[in-house]
């Protein structure tokens, strides 16, 4: 019967939907580099097998699509998995903790990829990726970080767009602006969410997450075990003054009190006393401050000195020390008050006197007869504690990061033999040889000095800022600041360590074998630091310390009294609705390509009306241009191709192409008469 | 279920529609629903907001704020790339029953931007995707099944798309006011049956179909296309017109009362066999229906009308 049909026909070629299939081009390349982007941070926190396990799979599917390599079969993947997770199981002994949990994740998601067959597992794929990306943040929260993600996104998006679209790749840059697009106008909704959305306190669940140990302070101090004090750059914790900070050189930060000394090692007391009265307060000087402190997994907070009111969640203890309930583990932010004249309750109870007092039953003989030896010429405490630093200061003492160890008696073998040590070894030995001599000493373990950022304007407080001194309880007037190693002679300070300067500027010369490859003037270094200091301070405040009490503080400043969470979703549902809507309207009353003819011819205009030719109304632009050649021929080879170019596309039947629309704008932007 | 409610929706869609030559695809007339993706994206957002939840991590909740906006913006995406889109409704070349019909849609668009991997159908699993440029036009053949001759008027047609992020998939049913003509399925008569053909007016009995050549003649204005000559019109020896032994003598009179006693369809699938084989072997011919009579004659014109009077014969 096939003679009698009237005429040829051709059946579409309708073979199912071409959409579901990912053979189109650049969709596998596609989908690889979405894994890629999310898979990447991730390698840096990972064991190095996992890495390389993962690359070697993105790396396979890369190949298959190329026809080098034939993909696995089924029972080859399903067994690649169970000894992934049997890797990761024996590898971890676990696989619910954080880095084993992560480990597995990658090593899945990057298999997909190679069972990935059809339209739905592209866009499995692309979605999981999404939350492959938030299990970076579980390891890193920095800024850098967060720009990463606004990347990794456009990127997806885009990913997405080539899966989703007809031609696959052909037209990549015209996707990628779309999915630019679509992320610009993302942002001030997703700002929307992050203000309003209602956040609930505290964890879910917990998980189990992997101890690495905090550096800084611990809780002893035994002077005797350091060889060498290695100081690091890292961020302790960074301050911002309410009114500026307070007067005077160097601020001392308590963290934690030591009054416990077994010969070898300063520790915390045990019975410390929980108070909740202020302690009485007299004089001037409040200081306010807000403390962003890193996670040091402990339970202290640092207070400036002489400390008044601390955070409402941590418990006050009896020597001026606040702690939290649980370690730290997360960035914590907290305000407290100082006051430069507090003036304590000089009572002393008979037990913290005692505990104060305490020495061990033997040992250090001859600092025990040192000291009495001082007693018995000073009747008074004060001078007698100036008489032990003029000593410091006046005999051989040294600061040096890098003391000899010292074995059995401590004490005696710094104080009279090596007389080399760093804060630890001075506030130890000022603090027994005041307490041998009949006074109550402590040591107090902390910060001190720190850098002040201009940029910010805060403070930062590194490792390297830790500290240790000493205090002395005089009769009548209660606990007073020591602080032993400030009395060494300054010339007997090591000299790289007299300026922070210095010791910071020096690790660059290391980085790049010593030679002065890149000269650059003094302090650029630290300027440049202190920049992205500040990026990470700010980003600090405003998006990860971000929690309820803040939303909270931020809905009362904008003058509702009592948030609550109707409140709040309502704000939300508002205000993302509201730039939903203008974003709607953005992108639905687009101008016509029409309109971009005449405004280019406008500009045209507007250049020669600024050389003297003004269009007439009743002038079209072919006589106008004219006009302006017979008196100023010079330009005609200027304007009369862009009004050549300009008359076709008004006064064509066919619609401009947009190419042409580009290229009368191009010329008309250039033109310069 | 699913069917069920598939149903319900033609239905509800079918009364609300209005055929017409012309569609724009707008608000009013586009409808648009979460894809199975946009549920597992949501789903995945949601697990991000609990983790972030849980670890009061204010990235990872970041993180979901910023998927939240794309997937609501996405929404705006999906629907800008079908609306503005207009379908004319084109022509249809008739077609004998049982082929395959193929109305042509136009596409435009009344805005200046493009339409991206558009699909066009009748039905969700035959759609013809295609690409539309800013300020171009394309033309899609939709296909349509035939089964019996008459008037066959177009149905509904499906606009869907998922592009740019398939989130969304955003669809439109419109009705185009189209037609095509379906002549009866040709079946050729047996013997018997054949020997009835053409009685009473026809002055040769001989059986028609054997295309015999039997020589050139000038060319007479009127004469087919497919007689002339043109292996000697191109070497330049004029026009001429091929003569088949048949063309001369023979001529019919097809008529429907000669198979009265065959059930009618069967009847006029065998007139259009016919038909069909006597343009096809030049010979006169005419038909006779029912209140209708087409005088003997030739040519493609001539058949068309016969096709069309034995599709539309009531």
């Amino acid at each position: 019967m096939r003679g009698y049909q009237a005429r040829d026909f051709q059946a579409s070629p309708v073979t199912g939907d071409p959409l579901l299939s990912l053979d189109r081009p650049g969709v596998i390349p596609a989908l690889l580099l979405s894994q890629l982007v999310v898979l990447l941070p991730l390698l840096f926190y990972l064991p190095s097998w996992i890495s390389f396990t993962v690359c070697a799979v993105l790396m396979w599917r890369l190949l298959a699509a190329r026809q080098v390599l034939p993909l696995p079969p089924r029972w080859l993947l399903v067994l690649l998995t169970l000894a992934a997770a049997t890797a990761v199981f024996l590898y971890f002994g676990t696989i619910s903790g954080r880095e084993a949990g992560v480990s597995l994740v990658a090593i899945m998601f990057s298999l997909k990829l190679l069972e990935a067959r059809h339209y739905r597992d592209a866009l499995l794929i692309i979605s999981v990726s999404f939350f492959v990306m938030v299990t970076g943040f579980l390891f890193n929260q920095s800024w850098l970080m967060g720009a990463y993600l606004l990347a990794a996104v456009f990127v997806i998006l885009a990913c997405l767009v080539v899966v989703n679209s007809l031609r696959g790749l052909t037209g990549l840059k015209s996707m990628m602006q779309m999915s630019g697009t679509v992320l610009l106008l993302a942002i001030p909704l997703m700002m929307v969410l992050f203000v309003f959305f209602p956040r609930l306190p505290g964890p879910l669940w917990r998980l189990p997450t992997g101890q690495s140990a905090g550096s800084g302070i611990s809780d002893q101090i035994a002077p005797g075990d350091i060889a060498s004090l290695h100081l690091s750059d890292e961020v302790a914790f960074r301050v911002s003054f309410d009114d500026g900070a307070p007067p005077g050189n160097g601020q001392y930060w308590r963290g934690l009190v030591m009054t416990d000394f077994d010969g070898l090692a300063w520790r915390p007391g045990r019975d410390e006393a929980v108070i909740s009265a202020p302690p009485v307060v007299a004089g001037e000087g409040l200081v306010n401050y807000e403390v962003t402190l890193e996670p040091h997994r402990q339970r202290w907070l640092f207070l400036l000195e002489k400390p008044l009111t601390g955070p409402p969640a941590a418990r006050r203890y009896g020597d001026l020390t606040w702690q939290t309930l649980r370690p730290v583990r997360e960035k914590l932010k907290y305000r407290a008050s100082s006051i430069n004249s507090l003036v304590t309750d000089p009572a002393i109870s008979p037990g913290e006197l005692e505990r104060n007092l305490a020495l061990p039953g033997s040992g250090n003989d001859r600092a025990r007869n040192w000291a009495r030896d001082l007693r018995s010429r000073h009747d008074n405490d004060q001078e007698l504690v100036e008489e032990i630093l003029s000593t410091i200061n006046r005999e051989e003492f040294y600061y040096t990061l890098q003391p000899p160890v010292l074995e059995e008696d401590i004490i005696d073998s710094f104080w009279f033999g090596s007389r080399r040590g760093f804060c630890e070894h001075y506030a130890s030995a000022l603090a027994f040889l005041v307490r041998a001599a009949g006074i109550p000493a402590r040591l107090v373990a902390g910060y001190q000095g720190g850098e002040y950022n201009p940029y910010g304007d805060y403070w930062i407080f590194r490792q390297s800022d830790a500290h240790a001194w000493t205090e002395v309880y005089l009769a009548g007037k209660g606990w007073r600041r020591v602080d032993p190693t400030a009395a060494i002679a300054p010339f007997r300070v090591e000299q790289d360590l007299l300026t922070d300067q210095n010791r910071r500027d020096h690790w660059l010369d290391d980085m790049i074998g010593g030679q002065d490859l890149l000269e650059l003037p003094e302090g650029v270094w630290q300027k440049l630091r202190l920049s992205l200091d500040t990026i990470d301070a700010y980003w600090d405040r405003w998006v990860l310390s971000f929690d309820n009490e803040t939303q909270n503080g931020l809905l009362r400043a904008l003058g509702f009294e009592q948030p609550d969470l109707r409140l709040l979703i309502w704000l939300m549902c508002g205000g993302f609705l509201l730039v939903l809507g203008v974003a709607g309207i953005g992108l639905f009353r687009r101008r016509p390509e029409g309109d971009a003819i005449a405004r280019s011819y406008r500009v045209f205009c507007r250049k020669l009306a600024k050389s003297g030719f003004e269009k007439q109304l009743a002038e079209g632009p072919a006589d106008f241009v004219r006009r302006v050649i017979a008196e100023r021929p010079e330009l005609a080879g200027r304007i009369v191709p862009v009004n050549r170019l300009y008359i076709r596309l008004r006064y064509q039947t066919e619609a401009a192409r947009p190419e042409d629309i580009r290229r009368l704008r191009e010329q008309v932007r250039q033109l310069n008469l | 279920m699913k069917n069920y409610w598939r149903r319900k929706f033609h239905l509800w869609i079918d009364q609300r529609l209005v055929s017409s030559h012309e569609v724009v695809l707008k608000q009013k007339n586009i409808y648009i629903l979460p894809s199975v993706y946009g549920f597992l994206m949501a789903a995945i957002v949601i697990l991000v907001l609990i983790a972030a939840t849980n670890y009061q991590n204010n990235l990872a909740f970041l993180t979901g704020f910023v998927l939240i906006s794309i997937g609501f913006l996405s929404m705006f995406y999906t629907f800008r790339n079908l609306a503005g889109l207009v379908l004319n409704a084109g022509g249809c070349s008739p077609v004998f029953a049982g082929e395959t019909a193929s109305f042509i849609v136009s596409l435009s668009s009344v805005k200046p931007l493009g339409h991206y991997s558009v699909g066009v159908g009748t039905s969700k699993a035959a759609l013809h995707y295609f690409d539309m440029e800013p300020g171009t036009e394309y033309r899609v053949e939709v296909p349509q099944a035939t089964t019996k001759r008459g008037w066959l008027t177009f149905s509904r047609v499906l606009c869907a798309s998922r592009f740019p992020f398939g989130t969304f998939r955003v669809f439109s049913w419109q009705k185009l006011d189209a037609r095509c003509l379906v002549y009866p399925r040709p079946i050729q008569p047996d013997d018997a049956v054949l020997a009835r053909v053409g009685q009473g007016e026809g002055d040769s009995r001989e059986r028609p179909g054997v295309e015999d050549y039997w020589g050139h003649r000038g060319y007479r204005p009127g004469d087919s296309k497919r007689q002339i000559d043109w292996k000697a019109y191109a070497k330049e020896q004029g026009l001429h017109s091929r003569e088949f032994v048949e063309s001369a003598g023979s001529s019919w009179m097809f008529r429907l009362d000669d198979f009265a006693h065959v059930d009618r369809e069967l009847a006029l699938s065998w007139l259009c066999y016919l038909v069909v084989h006597a343009e096809r072997s030049n010979q006169v011919y005419g038909l006779e229906l029912t209140g209708i009579r087409i005088d003997q004659g030739r040519g493609d014109e001539h058949l068309a009308r016969c096709l069309q009077a034995l599709a539309l014969h009531p």
